[in-house]
């Protein structure tokens, strides 16, 4: 008997979609300490940005809002109402359509990778419809980093939030390495993407071949030992580098 | 005929009186500030005297507007300068949000039934130090 197609009933439509929708769910449980609760009581904010220690431990499903978010860097907030997001959301019996999450400047900017820190100190985001009526708001804190953490791309952010630091490297000729940044501020990692510019002194012996997602490739050439230098959150942090064959 | 003078003089008083209470609605009485929400430990407040909002932050109050029968008015509430202090409303009924645009000093407006029936005056401050 040959295999067909058999159409599925609404019913069964309806439930797939549900289940779907359920699924596509990744908000951590209620009660987690990943929620901020908003300010008004109409909801609460979860976290949200995909680079390494500075973002997994507070996106998905983690465990904690992030107690800082460093200066220049990316993230994004999601609000949920009572199991509700999305652009229309229910409060009271009211519906209200268009909500989106908005900036106050001059601490927190919005373009197309999400929000962006701008300025030191504390800065809300605004959840509103597409009135202007004011649903709910989120402060957070914003910091200028005082070092950067220069850490293997591989390490298992499950393990925590604080990777060994890498303070120099020694590769053998041919090696390829990966390597990623997370801003710290006294001593605590700061969340959000802070992009990151890598310079090699000799690009002959180590060669930055990408940098992508928060993500640097860096290939050993030939031996011989010298510098690479990452720039990001007005801070510069080297690393020496030899290359053995 | 001095008594129907009289007489005639009271029902003029008298329909006189009556046709002013009918003229005269309920008149604004009082303004209540209350339930300020926002972080406290960043600073802002707002009462009928004055509202103070450090910038980049928001301030929240249930404001209501009473006559003096003793009943709440239609309340709109703008300001002067937006740009520097913005005003929203919010969600929960008769609650307004103050948001701190930008450093400087403006006036807040309370309309109620159509009338002006307070200034606020409102500085948006300097945001606290980090600790």
């Amino acid at each position: 008997m040959s295999k067909r197609t058999k159409p599925i009933s609404g019913a069964v439509a309806v439930a797939l979609a549900v289940g779907m929708l359920a699924g596509c769910s990744s908000n951590p449980s209620p009660g987690s300490g990943a929620y901020k609760a908003g300010e008004l009581g109409n909801g609460d904010f979860l976290f949200a940005c995909d680079d390494g220690v500075a973002c997994l431990p507070y996106s998905g499903d983690a465990k904690k809002f992030p107690g800082q978010i460093a200066t220049g860097s990316s993230f994004d907030v999601r609000f949920v109402s009572k199991d509700q997001q999305g652009p229309d959301i229910f409060i009271d019996n009211k519906r209200y359509e268009g909500v989106i999450a908005q900036p106050l400047e001059p601490y927190v900017s919005k373009g197309p990778e999400g929000f962006t820190a701008t300025k030191p100190g504390y800065g809300t985001i605004v959840v509103q419809d597409s009135k202007g009526t004011l649903i709910d708001y989120v402060t957070i804190k914003i910091v200028q980093p005082d070092d950067l953490i220069i850490y293997e791309a591989g390490y298992d952010v499950s393990r925590g939030n604080e990777p060994p630091r890498v303070q120099a490297m020694n590769l053998k000729v041919g090696d390829a390495q990966s390597y990623r940044v997370v801003a710290e501020y006294g001593a605590e990692p700061a969340a959000g993407s802070i992009p990151v510019k890598w310079v090699s002194d000799d690009p002959t012996t180590v060669q930055v071949e990408s940098y992508t997602r928060g993500v640097v490739n860096l290939r050993a050439k030939k031996a011989g030992t010298t510098t690479v230098t990452a720039t990001g959150g007005a801070l510069e942090k080297q690393i020496d580098v030899e290359v053995t064959e | 005929m001095s008594s129907l003078a009289n007489l005639g003089r009271k029902a003029v008083i008298v329909a006189a009186l009556a046709f002013g209470a009918m003229a005269c609605g309920p008149e604004y009485d009082r303004t209540e500030i209350s339930a300020v929400k926002g972080r406290t430990t960043l600073g802002g407040t707002i009462d009928t005297r004055r509202l103070d909002v450090p910038e980049g932050l928001v301030i929240t109050a249930h404001i209501a507007v009473w006559n003096d029968d003793n009943e709440q008015m239609s309340l709109g509430i703008r300001s002067k300068d937006p740009s520097i202090v913005e005003v929203k409303g919010v969600v929960n009924e008769r609650n307004y949000a103050f948001v701190g645009r930008r450093e400087g000093t403006t006036e807040i407006e309370l309309i109620a039934d159509g009338d002006l029936v307070l200034t606020i005056p409102a500085t948006v401050v300097k945001q606290p130090e980090l600790p």
